[in-house]
């Protein structure tokens, strides 16, 4: 646990922000694809929320957020200079691997995938909105092409992300996938890539306890043979392998 | 000045020590110096290995949450094979927890855990659903609750720390029910059942429906039933329910409690009990207390 300072915290679309907090303890072991928990505010709430490292800046991490419930509510609120208890970096981030990647994220699943698009050092980005667009300019990368997707057609390809990745990969090979987004998103991604063979992981979410590894709470089911079992977001991932995610019910 | 008490023979360094799964000592090593607890409590375990409930198992509630895991553990002879050999590397005395879904499960997991070196006692988890009569927690019944506890006692060569569940009409019949089956301590109480429903989709927020509701919003309920207990037993009482600070911690130590857990605030602050012990001595000390077992049980009416 450390007071963290916030540097910013921007408002960057409609109920989306980015802030910076100055974590000189956490940033320089951060990989991408891993998060911090954050205890939002002492007094209200109890139990911290987990975020993903969106990016890291020297001794700064960046938290890219959507305003969804009372506590990233009170986080828009924030002001420069006050200070977050944050803890991290925590979980398992993506495996880098070599060759020609593709990253497909939805909305605020850009997150975690700002980094990561940074590291990589060729392939496409496929990034989808159902509006207006956020967050591109976080991403600077020669190596890397970026194609959006809105779902109301106003920026680039009308229509799903998913389609977009899948009409591209008609015409495109890539040796390896990364992804963040809704879960039907992600089962859609997992359909598309089993059956263009391209190997890949994702970045899930689910509400947390200790995020420590302790408390079983954020669970996952995952392939088990032909059984299931359920992993722990915090610690087992939360990037997980595609293939071994079992989406729908389980019981 | 002392702070250790001793419970059914166990001494514990000071009188806190975590609730059942809300920590543990391969996850937390980093953040908390293990040994200066007064005890670990370990997960609970059944017999078979136990997938647990569907996701979402946890929601924040007002000064609370409510969390359905499902008791999700890799059973009793994996306890004893992989998580008890590191859980003794540290000087501390460990607790293991023994549940089970039949009274005759509770007497096998026992069998089991007695096999393991380094255990000080057990704690027994009657909230779990008695599968052989409707699903309802064991701790809900007298009858129920008797047979656990004599299922573990015969089994047992350790002290049997029953836990009770706080969904019951009258507490004291039910420890009265524990003490006749055998125990030695009981540890008041588990968490409260509770439903959580998110009104945009229309559905429970918990993948199964309900939970439990621990954190400070319980503590003053839970203190009144260590009060309702101990007005009438003289048990050993280890009390479980909302503790946040050492404020909470003494006022179960002053209704008569021996001993303290604490449960859902672990996850607001991985080292949280050690402010809490430190916090114990600073107050004792300026008190002029000299000995933590004046202070227990203290409460004037």
């Amino acid at each position: 646990m450390m007071l963290s300072r916030i540097e910013y915290n921007e408002r960057i679309a409609d109920g989306v922000y980015v802030m910076g907090l100055d974590a000189g303890e956490i940033a320089p072991s951060a990989r991408p694809g891993q998060f911090v928990h954050v205890l939002v505010d002492r007094d209200k709430y109890l139990l911290r929320r987990p975020f993903s490292i969106c990016d890291v800046d020297g001794g700064t991490i960046k938290i890219m957020y959507r305003v969804k419930g009372v506590g990233t509510e009170l986080m828009s609120r924030a002001m420069r200079g006050e200070s977050m208890d944050i803890m991290g970096p925590l979980g398992k981030g993506f495996n880098e691997v070599r060759g020609r990647v593709a990253i497909v994220g939805g909305g605020i699943g850009l997150a975690p995938l700002v980094y990561l698009a940074r590291r990589i050092k060729s392939g496409t980005m496929f990034i989808g909105f159902n509006d207006e667009p956020f967050g591109l300019d976080f991403i600077s990368n020669p190596g890397l092409d970026i194609r959006v997707a809105t779902t109301n057609g106003t920026t680039g390809y009308r229509g799903n992300v998913v389609d977009l990745f899948e009409d591209t990969l008609s015409s495109e090979r890539y040796d390896y996938m990364y992804a963040c987004g809704p879960k039907p998103m992600i089962k859609e991604i997992k359909r598309v890539c089993k059956e263009h063979e391209i190997p890949g992981e994702a970045s899930f979410e689910e509400r947390m306890g200790c995020a420590l590894g302790a408390c079983m709470v954020c669970s996952i089911p995952v392939k088990d043979g032909d059984k299931f079992k359920y992993k722990r977001i915090c610690k087992d991932g939360p990037v997980f392998n595609i293939d071994e995610v079992i989406f729908g019910g389980v019981a | 000045m002392n702070t250790s008490v001793e419970i059914s023979g166990i001494r514990l360094k000071n009188p806190v020590m975590n609730a059942s799964g809300t920590f543990s000592l391969a996850d937390y090593e980093e953040y908390i110096d293990i040994e200066r607890l007064g005890a670990v409590v370990a997960k609970s375990v059944t017999l078979n290995s136990r997938q647990g409930n569907p996701p979402p198992r946890i929601v924040e509630t007002a000064c609370g949450a409510i969390n359905s895991v499902g008791i999700q553990n890799d059973g009793a002879e994996n306890f004893i094979a992989e998580k008890l050999p590191p859980m003794r590397r540290f000087k501390v005395p460990l607790i293991a927890s023994i549940a089970g879904l039949t009274v005759e499960e509770y007497g096998l997991v026992t069998r089991i855990l007695e096999k393991g070196e380094g255990i000080s006692a057990y704690e027994v988890n009657i909230s779990c659903p008695n599968m052989e009569a409707g699903g309802k927690a064991f701790g809900m019944f007298e009858e129920d609750t008797y047979r656990v506890t004599r299922a573990v006692k015969d089994a047992s060569t350790r002290p049997v720390i029953v836990k009770l569940s706080p969904n019951v009409t009258d507490i004291v019949k039910i420890a009265k029910a524990a003490v006749d089956g055998g125990a030695d301590v009981l540890t008041i109480a588990n968490t409260y059942l509770a439903l959580a429903v998110d009104i945009d989709t229309g559905r429970p927020v918990l993948g199964n429906v309900l939970g439990g509701l621990s954190g400070p919003a319980i503590k003053p309920i839970t203190l009144r039933l260590v009060y309702e207990v101990r007005q009438v037993m003289d048990i050993p009482i280890i009390a479980s329910g909302g503790i946040a600070t050492y404020q909470d911690a003494l006022e179960y130590l002053m209704v008569g409690a021996n001993a303290v857990q604490v449960g859902l605030m672990n996850f607001n602050k991985p080292d949280i009990m050690i402010d809490i012990i430190e916090d114990i001595e600073e107050f004792l000390d300026k008190k002029g207390i000299g000995d933590i077992n004046e202070f227990i049980g203290s409460l004037k009416i």
